[in-house]
């Protein structure tokens, strides 16, 4: 399962569309940031306003969200490469762990790169962190991974049952952009169901991270949603017939 | 007695009320080029499927390298290698493709670049650089086989390589089958639905139709269904050797106007052929 995980890092960083997508992700939300913040006074805390406000709708993470599920499990799809390695010995229950791992990993790199460069060059264009603030902006930074991540297993799991790409992208586009404000919209309505929801859970784990404060709702994050949607495809994906 | 690498036994698959293997019983044995003949959609690929575990059978057993525990058929499986069509990424290179398998397949770091070297030069693919989406149909089966043969498997199956091959391609991987099994000691699964084409290629045959092996026979058997002995002659000799024959008493129990096949006659043209 290891060597799967490393093939499929080395195969997707190979991706030069990948490559151009994640600097064009880098640049366009540093810019935004920055535009958002100087309409104020440009400093740490607008710089945050900004990262918040970016984090919550999330339409800029759409721009990453969309080529890591593509490298990670629509590529697989389409190429079939997945036959190969079922028929060369491999679990289906360890390629559905590897996908979920290359998932986060692939996030994290980005995001920690990302995050990384830019609290370097902040400095220099007058937005200086203090250490609260420094402990926020890395609380976005794993609110924006874990969206990633829960958008992207959600996606894999249409994509696996429907076996169609197209479900998968539009899966992705609904959970990174439409869903948020959707959950936003029905909390306004009162609908105090949406309070369980994968969106409303980050959006109070952000604030209590970013507070300072210990983020229970993270757990079923990741336990419930994540796994969760992990083992409903797994029972799909373990009986699936491949077609060569 | 042979040793047999994969034996399937009353294999049955059904999707709902429709049996598409009927019981499927066939061995194939150490060292073997063991041919799958049938037509199209005589359940070949099916039995593939159910060898390599991507389709699971209703009843019977499979057994690869001797064991039919499931466990252990996982583990067996790493031992095969296989060709079923167009299995690679389209934005990288034959290189990169294999370097992708040679790591999902867990061979050591240090070998890959010497293993892949050897896959390509095998294949005739090692000076490819463009991206496998530019790649002739010719040079994606050859890829496909190279992948196969990734790791020195022990077994290797292949369905029908020569798909939408021209002549010259399909004569390739014809010599490229012999050559696997003699010079890698691999045994091989072939499949293709042109009897003329494994019969060049293939040591045993199971012929596939309606869902089940129908039968399994090797070359000897072949040549031992043709008793007679078959002298082919140009047109100026016929008389003489009617009359030299007469004259000896030997008797001619049929005489056959043979013509060249359309493929002697191309390679007789164009030139190449693989033997």
């Amino acid at each position: 399962m290891i060597s799967l995980v490393y093939a499929d890092l080395y195969r997707i960083f190979r991706k030069k569309s990948f490559r151009v997508i994640v600097i064009t992700f880098m640049l366009l939300s540093f810019f935004s940031n920055l535009v958002s913040s100087v309409r104020h006074e440009i400093n740490g805390a607008s710089f945050l306003d900004a990262l918040n406000n970016y984090t919550t709708k999330g339409y800029l993470l759409l721009l990453i969200s969309i080529p890591i599920f593509l490298g990670v499990y629509s590529d697989e799809v389409s190429s079939h490469s997945m036959q190969c390695i079922i028929g060369r010995g491999l679990t289906r229950k360890k390629i559905l762990w590897a996908k979920l791992i290359d998932c986060v990993l692939i996030t994290t790199i980005v995001f920690v790169i990302y995050m990384g460069l830019q609290a370097l060059i902040l400095p220099s264009s007058g937005v200086s962190f203090s250490s609260k603030q420094m402990h926020a902006y890395i609380a976005y930074g794993l609110i924006c991974i874990l969206k990633i991540v829960g958008a992207s297993t959600f996606s894999m799991m249409l994509l696996f049952i429907t076996n169609a790409m197209p479900v998968g992208i539009i899966g992705v586009i609904f959970f990174t952009t439409l869903s948020p404000n959707l959950v936003r919209l029905l909390y306004s309505f009162e609908i105090k169901a949406v309070d369980y929801s994968y969106d409303m859970l980050l959006f109070k784990a952000m604030n209590k991270l970013v507070a300072g404060a210990f983020a229970w709702e993270l757990i079923p994050c990741v336990v419930l949603y994540i796994v969760g949607a992990w083992l409903i495809t797994y029972l799909f994906f373990r009986r699936k017939e491949f077609d060569f | 007695m042979s040793e047999a690498v994969i034996k399937l036994e009353n294999i049955v698959k059904s999707y709902g009320k429709h049996d598409v293997l009927k019981g499927v019983n066939m061995q194939v044995n150490k060292g073997d080029i063991y041919g799958l003949v049938g037509k199209n959609g005589a359940g070949k690929t099916t039995i593939f499927k159910m060898i390599l575990g991507l389709s699971e059978f209703t009843s019977g057993n499979v057994s690869i390298a001797g064991s039919t525990n499931k466990k252990e058929l996982y583990a067996n499986r790493r031992k095969v290698g296989f060709f079923v069509g167009s299995n690679f990424y389209g934005y990288l290179s034959a290189r990169e493709n294999l370097q992708y398998y040679a790591r999902a397949k867990g061979i050591p770091h240090k070998k890959i670049n010497d293993e892949i070297t050897r896959v390509l030069d095998i294949v005739g693919l090692e000076d490819s650089q463009k991206p496998y989406k530019g790649f002739s149909l010719g040079m994606k089966q050859r890829l496909g086989i190279g992948n196969a043969i990734l790791g020195n498997p022990e077994i290797l199956i292949l369905d029908e390589p020569t798909n939408g091959l021209d002549p010259q391609g399909i004569a390739d991987v014809r010599h490229m089958i012999r050559r696997i099994r003699d010079e890698l000691n691999m045994t091989v699964i072939v499949s293709s639905h042109i009897l003329g084409e494994l019969e060049h290629t293939a040591d045993r045959f199971g012929i596939v139709h309606n869902g089940i092996v129908a039968k399994e026979i090797t070359q000897d058997d072949l040549k031992s269904k043709k008793p007679e002995v078959n002298i082919a002659l140009s047109v100026e000799d016929i008389e003489r050797v009617q009359k030299l024959l007469a004259e000896n008493n030997i008797k001619i129990l049929h005489e056959v106007e043979d013509k060249m096949t359309l493929e002697d006659y191309y390679f007789e043209l164009i030139g190449g052929g693989a033997d």
